[in-house]
């Protein structure tokens, strides 16, 4: 419990504060619009009607979590700084929350408080409550900051990928709609040539690869050629592996379905900035620049760094551009808060998607969320805290400023896209934001968005 | 009496009709109806039930014949008729003559004003029309293709991860042989060791997300809505291999009952 004699300051002020917000009445009071039959209970203070209240206790508990967890992240950043006001907030928090049981909205608070936890602490790394790193080999690689999974086994991370891959259509939307207007783009073409910002494990091409050889019209046997982009040595190793191991699969693969195929990399400098020069081009090849930034495990990329892959794009005057990216929703003034709740919004909305469509694997989601949601939700945080103050721009925008032009998002992506998230549930969407653009939500709520340029 | 039926709702006012289903609206003021003997001789029995013509009252008659379509204002002319002292089949022929030629008239005028009000329109109308439905079955031409290659790009998706995995949880093993005193903390290796004591068979195919379509991957309908491209499919081998993956998603029991979307 909170020893309120030790705390520093003058703490009366703010006991009185706490107290009201860790009064389980304080809520009561307030004018919150609920369902008829609940508005009784609202009245009548402190009681809650035993009857079908359960989701109403829920939605209670739940918002009094959201004005915890805002009311932390006031703390931490706003205009009256307080830390210590976050520390005890935070340790209200703890004891109302854990990652492994409750409801969404519960679970959710458990990953937000570590990561806000984080922040004030300024380690900015991931308070995991299972796994820490026991060894400095094996599979556990040297634990970066940037690099959330690397806390976790590679083959949890896997399995967990795989699972979210399997439980929703965020990873696939993204690549399916790149590679078929990738697909449309090089109908007509013999030599193909992709240049992918971050290739991870390459999971992308398959279906790429795929589709080039069931390819009916235009030239029979395209050759394709791959070019990683790689960060130099010393940067944090990636989790799967190197950028080899996944040329070497791509291969394999490529060989087991009979297409034409030849892997590069292309090194980046020391602070990962792409020179277009260093790139092998060949005459009367299609170029196709990619860059995904949707997957959920993947690392922390700079800005910059992906700003030089788009500008150097620019010089190299592509066949096409594709691009995907998270959405942001309506930010406020751009400040920490408004972020932070822009990002509550969106990792609720990534829970509800995966409770809606998996409603009794909990096991399965929970392991989701603590091997990839639960760290990239501290990453996240780590982000927004860093740029707090700075203009946050939608790379698609940003695009569009720098003279590329949309290419128009053909029917039959979308056509795809639609019936990709009909496999899933009905509660995600697909639509064109723009003619060139298309944006996979959850009910009301876009998440990503995958833009194709030239 | 059905012939007759019919032909009393051809004749029906006010101003509907009804057909089995369907409402029809005329524009006929005064709708005939066919005095067939049938109905003449059901209309003379109520009469003579009541007493004679001049005793009996339209509304009566109506209620005892139970002619369904015959109206008030049906019966009161023919009564007038009769008390007239017109004789059937004479009657009966004159009005059938008149009938028909009226018949035939009101035929003629709802041609000619479904000419007029279409008029133009209707050869525009009717290409509209196919215009609209050859896109249609353009779009759905288009969209079976969609689903087919859909299917096909998914599947060599899941191949290509399922590398990874088997590479993943080779090394994985092979590690837990390699470090034995500090043994690999893996979440999926542990809920392996926790769910292999269970009952859950190994095979994990598609009913355990709740789909049931297991032959083919496309529903046998065109409806585009419910594509129930499965998701998870392993087979037996890939199974063993793998091992963590699957018993952690086959533990949960709720698996069985569950449907996904």
């Amino acid at each position: 419990m909170v020893d309120w004699e030790a705390l520093p300051g003058p703490h009366d002020d703010f006991q009185d504060l706490i107290d009201s917000m860790m009064d389980d009445g304080a809520l009561t009071n307030q004018s919150i619009r609920l369902t008829p039959e609940t508005s009784n209970s609202m009245s009548t203070s402190g009681t809650v009607f035993v009857d079908e209240e359960t989701s109403c206790i829920d939605d209670m508990k739940g918002l009094r979590l959201v004005h915890l967890l805002i009311a932390a992240a006031e703390a931490l950043t706003g205009l009256n700084k307080n830390r210590d006001l976050a520390r005890v907030i935070l340790v209200r928090l703890k004891e109302l929350v854990t990652p492994n049981d409750g409801t969404n909205m519960e679970r959710l608070a458990a990953y937000f408080t570590d990561a806000l936890q984080g922040l004030l602490e300024g380690t900015g790394g991931i308070h995991s409550n299972k796994h820490h790193s026991e060894t400095n080999n094996g599979p556990y690689h040297h634990h970066h900051r940037d690099d959330p999974q690397q806390r976790h086994h590679q083959s949890d991370v896997l399995g967990a990928f795989q699972l979210l891959q399997d439980m929703s259509p965020y990873v696939k939307f993204g690549h399916f709609t790149a590679n078929q207007a990738i697909l449309e783009a090089v109908a007509d073409d013999r030599r193909i040539h992709i240049v992918d910002y971050d290739i991870m494990e390459g999971i992308q091409w398959a279906s790429l690869m795929q589709a080039l050889v069931s390819r009916k019209d235009g030239p029979p046997t395209p050759h394709l050629k791959i070019t990683a982009l790689s960060r130099g040595g010393g940067s944090s190793r990636r989790f799967i592996g190197s950028v080899q191991e996944t040329g070497r699969r791509l291969v394999a693969f490529a060989a087991s379905i009979g297409l034409t195929f030849s892997f590069h990399q292309c090194r980046l400098d020391s602070d990962e900035t792409f020179r277009p020069s260093a790139l092998k081009l060949v005459r009367g090849e299609a170029l196709v620049m990619n860059c995904m930034l949707h997957l959920p495990h993947f690392s922390y990329r700079a800005p910059d760094s992906v700003a030089s892959f788009l500008y150097g794009a620019k010089t190299l005057n592509p066949r096409l551009l594709t691009m995907v990216e998270e959405e942001v929703g309506p930010i406020g003034d751009g400040g920490f808060v408004g972020r932070f709740m822009d990002s509550l919004h969106h990792y609720s909305a990534f829970y509800d998607s995966l409770e809606a469509g998996f409603p009794m694997q909990g096991r399965a989601r929970g392991l989701v969320e603590r091997v990839i949601l639960g760290p990239r939700i501290c990453w996240s945080l780590a982000q927004i805290y860093r740029a707090r103050g700075e203009e946050a721009c939608p790379w698609g925008v940003w695009l569009a400023a720098r003279g590329f032009r949309p290419v128009k998002v053909s029917f039959a992506n979308h056509c795809q896209a639609k019936l990709l998230l009909g496999v899933f549930n009905d509660g995600y969407r697909v639509e064109e934001s723009a003619s060139n653009r298309l944006v996979l939500g959850w009910k009301s709520r876009p998440k990503l968005n995958v833009n194709v340029q030239d | 009496m059905p012939s007759a039926l019919m032909q009393a709702h051809d004749r029906e006012p006010p101003c509907f009709q009804r057909e089995s289903s369907h409402l029809l609206i005329t524009t006929d003021p005064k709708p005939r109806l066919r005095w067939t003997l049938e109905l003449h001789e059901r209309f003379v029995d109520a009469v003579t039930l009541l007493g004679g013509p001049d005793k009996a009252t339209p509304k009566a008659i109506m209620r005892i014949m139970g002619v369904k379509g015959l109206t008030l204002y049906h019966l009161k002319s023919h009564l007038q008729k009769f008390r007239l002292g017109k004789q059937p089949q004479n009657y009966l022929n004159e009005q059938a003559i008149r009938d028909a030629t009226d018949h035939l008239k009101n035929l003629q005028d709802a041609a000619t004003a479904r000419i007029f009000s279409d008029g133009l329109d209707k050869n525009m109308h009717r290409n509209e029309v196919l215009r609209t439905q050859m896109q249609a079955q353009r779009t759905l031409d288009e969209q079976l293709k969609v689903k087919h290659h859909l299917q096909k790009r998914i599947d060599a998706q899941r191949k290509y991860i399922q590398t990874i995995l088997e590479k993943a949880y080779r090394t994985v093993s092979a590690e837990n042989r390699l470090f034995d005193d500090q043994p690999v903390v893996s979440e999926m290796g542990s809920m392996k060791e926790r769910f292999s004591a269970s009952n859950f068979p190994p095979i994990y195919d598609l009913q355990t997300y709740g789909d049931h379509s297991h032959d083919g991957f496309l529903p046998t309908d065109d409806s585009m809505s419910s594509c129930t491209i499965p998701m998870i499919s392993y087979d037996d081998m890939q199974l063993q291999q793998l091992g963590t993956l699957a018993p952690c998603l086959a533990s949960e029991e709720e698996l069985h009952q569950m449907t996904y979307n």
